[in-house]
């Protein structure tokens, strides 16, 4: 008998081995909670500028030196008060719109409940093909639990993955300073972004698409209250109404009704202001002027490298090559904005201007799409809108379509057919 | 005799299973997905073929190692094994056997290979002056597209009016091929990034997409198949997100797949667009 038990060890040992691996398989899922991040950036900033004045320590001038001390002793005070604002930042804001994962949706918000439920949460499918958790199913791995942008594999990436906590989006069809439409959001989901690691989604159902949006528009929305909370946490009133806030009970949700109308619904300044009226903010696209295509690009050449400005960053080889270009640093210039886009625990990357002879164009593509973009620049990452009459901007789009092809007109067909492979 | 010889019955369960699950696959809807190209039957005829001759192959081998875990349990042979320093003839047997088997394989499916790899039998556009198929002067048919694999899409490229890849009047698009119905077509295939493999189930077609190199894959969509969709998906392990790398591949009549470009043109160059539906429309 001993005999036999011993020889059925080995049988016994796969069983266990297969059997543990399916379920650390099935385990998978609860594990993303890990990476739940969504306040921890500004420590991260606030601890890379106290860096930065330690090291300038060395190089400056006496009289300066008292300075930069002060400037390094308030920011250790703001680090050391930073855990205490984030708890009741963390608990106002969930308890005014759930966490990612459970979300409140709040009406002042106009978000559609049902669409952000079949995104949110864990991922989950049943017999019909229904499928719910669809941020976590597609996106969650480069986008974060929270839109933060530090998803697992989001460091690996150039560009970084956006921090939709910030509001900032650079492919709409809408004015500078503006959100984009839900069409804008929904066409970014089906093509993708050429050129970047965000990859189409094609061939989810419209409803998903749609849940989609929803829910990105959702945790945007969430993390601007959140960040406002951050930065006016010290305003008169917001204190008070934080501290109301953090009481339980009738008074609690006073409060948070008073943050909801303040932060959220006011008219002019709160978060919804620019969400809301966003199809009312679509860029007119004037008709083309009416010259042979040749023509246009010619034009716009001469746009493009005069009154236009692009060579001062696109380089006179329109290879992205010029002078001017930013990271996404604290401290560059015009450094704030594009900084917003990512997250900001992230080491730096340039951000540089596009080389436009490469045939990749990023984001959408279409005449319009160009169109518009070069007539507000794009406002996330600093490019000026240029200051030329709307129809001559005609020109620097065709100008712009012909720059990949322009040394690189089609010669007469090769032989192929002669290798003898 | 002992009780441990049973165990080779567990071990017989393996061919048994594996044959019964090959048996019973097309019941359960788990054979080759149905075949819309016109030589996809070749490549199914070599499937098959092989299938058969390797399947007879591991129920022999299968049932003659269980033969031996039965026979010669160590409760019912307690004399110790006597190693012998092997047979000659034994092995030049199951040497040349195999070596032949192979050989014989390889013989076999040449021309199926030949007809889908070799660039020189690549559908021509005419034959040239020296009407001979298979020479320098043939005139190769335009590809109608190209398709490049990156981490982890693919991106479609159809040359536009002007028939030429590469041009300005290029149309683009992602994830979603268009393709005439029963007309011998050409496709490039590339690689922004890593290696990928374009792979199209149902037209029987699949190639390694290799950075730096431009690769052609060729074939017709028999008739039957249009108004119909059907997978593209990526067959090489290319990161983290090769899961995602699927698109699909709808085979049109010719007048809807000059509709599609015709579509897809408008979209490209439209210069108005219909103001969104607010909230009270939707
Ligand atoms: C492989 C990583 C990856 C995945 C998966 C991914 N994204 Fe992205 N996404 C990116 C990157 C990178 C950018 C930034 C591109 C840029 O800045 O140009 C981006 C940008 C965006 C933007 C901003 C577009 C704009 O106009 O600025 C939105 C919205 C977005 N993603 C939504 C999603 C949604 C929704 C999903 C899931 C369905 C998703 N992404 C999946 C990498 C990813
Ligand atoms: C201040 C610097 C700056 C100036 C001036 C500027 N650009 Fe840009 N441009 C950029 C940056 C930075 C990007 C890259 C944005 C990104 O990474 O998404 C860009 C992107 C673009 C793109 C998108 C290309 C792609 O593949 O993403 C186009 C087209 C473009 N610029 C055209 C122009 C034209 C035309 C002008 C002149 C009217 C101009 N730019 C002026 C900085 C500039
Ligand atoms: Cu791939």
């Amino acid at each position: 008998m001993k005999r036999t038990l011993s020889k059925a060890r080995p049988s016994v040992l796969a069983l266990v081995t297969l059997a543990a691996s399916l379920a650390s398989l099935a385990g998978c899922d609860q594990s993303s909670q890990a990476y739940f991040t969504a306040t921890s950036a500004p420590k991260a900033e606030i601890q890379r500028s106290i860096d930065r004045l330690d090291a300038s320590l060395a190089t400056a001038k006496d009289e300066q030196k008292e300075d930069i001390r002060t400037s390094i002793k308030n920011l250790e005070e703001e680090l050391g008060a930073l855990p205490e604002k984030q708890r009741i930042v963390t608990t106002i804001v969930d308890a005014m719109f759930g966490t990612p994962d459970k979300p409140i949706v709040l009406s002042a918000t106009g978000l559609d409940a049902n669409k952000i439920r079949l995104a949110a949460g864990p991922t989950t499918a049943n017999q019909d093909g229904n499928t719910g958790g669809l941020y976590r199913r597609h996106c969650v791995h480069c986008h974060g639990v929270a839109g933060n942008g530090a998803g697992p594999t989001a460091e690996f990436l150039n560009p970084y993955p956006r921090d939709f906590r910030h509001g900032w989006f650079k492919f709409k069809s809408t004015g500078i300073n503006e959100k984009p439409t839900d069409d804008d959001l929904r066409r970014i989901l089906r093509e993708g972004i050429n050129g970047t690691a965000m990859p189409s989604f094609k061939l989810l159902p419209a409803a998903e698409i749609d849940a989609l949006v929803e829910y990105v528009k959702y945790l945007s929305i969430r993390g601007e209250v959140e960040n406002t909370l951050y930065k006016r946490f010290d305003d008169d009133g917001i204190k008070e109404m934080l501290a109301g806030a953090m009481k339980g009970g009738e008074a609690g949700d006073e409060f948070r009704a008073l943050i909801i109308e303040d932060l959220l619904s006011d008219e002019a300044t709160g978060v919804m202001a620019t969400w809301k009226r966003a199809n009312e903010r679509i860029v007119e696209v004037v008709p083309r002027p009416e010259v042979s295509s040749e023509e246009s690009i010619q034009k716009g050449r001469e746009i493009f490298y005069g009154k236009g400005g692009c060579v001062q960053c696109h380089g006179d080889s329109a290879m992205g090559d010029g002078q001017t270009y930013y990271v996404n640093d604290i401290d560059a210039t015009r450094s704030n904005a594009i900084k917003q886009l990512v997250n900001p625990s992230f080491p730096m990357q340039a951000l540089k201007p596009r080389n436009l002879r490469y045939t990749v164009i990023r984001g959408p593509s279409r005449d319009i799409d160009l169109y518009r973009r070069l007539r507000n620049g794009i406002d996330a990452v600093g490019m000026p809108a240029p200051t030329i009459p709307p129809e001559e901007v005609w020109h620097l789009v065709d100008y712009v379509k012909s720059l990949p092809y322009e040394f690189n007109e089609p010669g007469p067909t090769q032989s192929e057919n002669t290798r003898a492979n | 005799m002992g009780k441990a010889k049973y165990w080779s019955i567990v071990y017989l369960m393996v061919p048994i299973f594996g044959v019964g699950l090959f048996v019973a696959a097309p019941a359960l809807r788990m054979w080759l997905p149905a075949d819309v190209s016109e030589h996809g039957h070749t490549i199914d005829h070599l499937f098959v073929f092989i299938m058969y001759l390797t399947g007879a192959v591991f129920v022999a081998t299968e049932c003659a190692l269980v033969w031996y875990l039965w026979k010669y349990d160590s409760k019912s042979n307690p004399a110790p094994t006597k190693f012998t320093h092997g047979s000659h003839s034994l092995e030049v047997v199951w040497t040349i056997l195999p070596a032949a088997t192979l050989l014989f394989i390889a013989i076999y499916q040449i021309n199926a290979w030949a007809d889908q790899k070799l660039v020189r039998r690549a559908p021509v556009e005419s034959v040239g002056p020296d009407g001979v198929r298979g020479t320098a002067d043939d005139v190769p048919k335009a590809p109608i597209a190209e398709v490049t694999g990156r981490q982890f899409e693919w991106r479609i490229r159809y040359p536009g009016p002007d028939g030429v890849l590469h041009t300005r009047d290029d149309l683009l698009d992602v994830n979603d091929l268009h393709i005439p119905v029963d007309e011998e077509l050409v496709l490039v295939i590339k690689s922004e990034d890593v290696l990928h493999s374009f792979f199209l189930p149902n037209f029987r077609v699949k190639q390694d997409v290799v950075p730096g190199m431009k690769q052609k894959v060729w074939f017709k969509a028999v008739k039957g198949s249009e108004g119909r969709s059907y997978d593209l998906v990526c067959a090489e392990l290319c990161g983290w997100g090769h899961y995602k790398m699927k698109g699909r591949v709808t085979v049109d009549t010719q007048s809807d797949y000059r509709a599609w470009l015709e579509k897809l043109s408008f979209e490209q160059h439209k210069t108005s667009e219909p103001p969104p539906a607010t909230a009270e429309e939707q």
